[in-house]
């Protein structure tokens, strides 16, 4: 069976969430149920997913392919102590200073696309910079790390909601009408302010049926998993839910929760350790729940969702009675 | 491993859930009650001359039409600049909402309105709505940090029970029903605040 969802971008806005440590761990489940793994440590300026994986001293890392010193992506990929993980290590931000261009990025993503592996792991950096944010899009498959912290709720919400209108302003790069509407949203609230993207789809039912079958389409499109980590006590779980509410009311798109990773101090211990997690410690309470995650990502990894089910019944309806409206009217 | 996320557990953003606040309440007193009714409202537009304020979830004892006229406070939560203010006004018009039978805007007028007021009213109304909606689900489902008097509860629980044993050994036998009493007494305190604590987990856990 062909992978539809080969690619996969860790993300999440803030640092200190435990990306990496996801990264890795994920990388390790999947590869104990026979997949070909390789992780891009894609933070650039902030690299650590080999330290992580107990390399000292990288031998290659992305920069030796940015600067054009070796030919091939391929060539950068380490062999780790993990059976069936790959690993590229990440570089100082070159790619920030470098500024490249969105087709240039396109070119680095189609390329690592094309690794040996039967799935590719993107461990993203912090913050929103166009350039995490432009490897967040591409990738097939989107996960958003958080803890039920304020700060994190407030920086994953954020994150999204950047790459959502990343995503919109790329899509829509030359109609100027849909610019200036998603860019109102940003401004100082004014009266008839746009505050949602239903407000936003409510205005291009005026631009026609073509131009809203397209929104619609790329709201869609983006769907993107929610994973809690550190969680302690079942109330942390709410963190996902009310990032998932209001992405629903407000940006019309619905991310599912993968699951979550429990508070776990075998994984600080393998940290100081610089032993890979769950290396060793396959009974531990988060060591079970990465194996369950690796579980879901491998379904999703093979199945195409229906696309109806990636929005809610309540969003999908109001998109139908958009898109019935303008057909109407065209 | 925590139990898995399910929609039963989903925070509910209503102005009837606990922990839900708003930053705009309106004090009107209904035709035929004696009782004043404070109304969780948002603000939905503002210009120089009025204001709409969006009722969500009108009490059904109170009829909207008789409200028109009707003199109402509206109270405005502190903005990080001023405290609470309020405004003394009157309804001046009413229309139903599109959310269901119980959702209205009401219009009044800002003619009386200060300069306080007015920056408190533009500075509520200019907040992000995602954001804000974000921070009232927060609140709903946030642990309450444990307060001292809980903390109390159980010293003097542990205290009672202590005592009550300290006592069995030391007095005589026809104290004993005193250090019964005390370790009963003390066992009831613990218990009964471990139920509450173990209660409040769950009914913050299923939202």
């Amino acid at each position: 069976m062909a992978v539809i969802k080969k690619l996969w971008s860790i993300g999440g806005g803030k640092g200190g969430i435990g990306k990496s440590v996801f990264t890795l761990g994920l990388g390790i489940s999947l590869s104990r149920m026979g997949k070909k793994i390789i992780l891009v440590d894609a933070d650039l300026g902030g690299a650590n997913l080999h330290t992580l994986m107990g390399v000292r001293f990288p031998p290659c890392t992305l920069e030796d392919f940015l600067l054009n010193r070796v030919d091939r992506l391929e060539d950068i990929v380490i062999e780790t102590q993990v059976e069936g993980i790959g690993l590229i290590c990440g570089a100082d931000d070159i790619l920030g200073s470098a500024n490249p261009t969105y087709a240039q990025k396109v070119r680095i993503l189609q390329q690592i696309e094309d690794l040996p592996a039967d799935l590719v792991l993107l461990d993203l950096g912090a913050g929103t910079s166009y350039n995490i944010l432009d490897f967040f899009n591409y990738s097939q498959g989107r996960i958003c790390v958080m803890t039920n912290q304020a700060t994190s709720l407030q920086n994953v919400y954020g994150f999204i909601k950047s790459a959502l209108y990343r995503q919109i302003s790329r899509e829509f790069a030359k109609d100027h009408e849909v610019l200036s509407l998603v860019l109102q949203t940003e401004t100082i609230p004014s009266e008839g302010k746009i505050e949602s993207v239903k407000e936003l789809l409510l205005q291009l039912q005026v631009g026609g049926e073509e131009r809203l079958n397209r929104f619609s389409q790329l709201l869609q499109d983006f769907d993107l998993f929610l994973l809690v980590n550190m969680v302690k006590e079942d109330p942390d779980l709410q963190a996902a839910r009310i990032i998932a509410k209001v992405c629903e009311s407000f940006l019309s798109v619905v991310p599912k929760v993968l699951g979550h990773l429990s508070y776990d101090p075998a994984i600080e211990q393998a940290v100081n350790q610089m032993v890979p997690f769950p290396l060793n410690r396959d009974s531990s309470p988060a060591a079970l729940d990465l194996k369950e995650i690796a579980q879901i990502v491998l379904a999703h990894c093979y199945k195409q969702m229906d696309p109806g089910q990636k929005i809610s019944e309540k969003g999908l309806s109001f998109l139908a009675r958009l898109q019935s409206a303008a057909a109407k009217m065209t | 491993m925590k139990a898995p996320v399910n929609n039963d557990t989903a925070p509910r953003f209503d102005v009837k859930s606990p922990g839900v606040t708003s930053d705009c309440y309106l004090e009107i007193e209904p035709q035929g009650e004696r009782q004043l009714a404070w109304l969780p409202v948002h603000i939905k537009e503002l210009t120089a001359e009025g204001v709409v304020l969006e009722l969500v979830d009108l009490p059904d004892k109170i009829q909207v039409e008789g409200l028109v006229d009707q003199s109402a406070i509206i109270h405005l939560a502190p903005d990080g600049l001023s405290k609470e203010t309020q405004l003394r006004t009157q309804v001046a018009w009413f229309r139903q909402g599109e959310l269901g039978a119980s959702h209205y805007l009401l219009g009044f007028d800002l003619k009386e309105a200060d300069f306080q007021f007015r920056r408190s009213l533009k500075n509520l109304w200019a907040r992000p709505k995602d954001i804000s909606d974000l921070w009232k689900y927060w609140d709903q489902v946030k642990p309450q940090p444990a307060t001292n008097d809980g903390r109390i509860i159980f010293y003097l629980g542990g205290g009672a029970f202590l005592g009550g044993v300290a006592l069995h050994f030391a007095l005589p036998d026809f104290h004993q029903p005193l250090a019964i009493i005390l370790i009963l007494a003390g066992s009831l305190m613990i218990a009964g605040k471990c139920l509450w604590h173990w209660w409040r987990e769950r009914s913050l856990t299923r939202g």
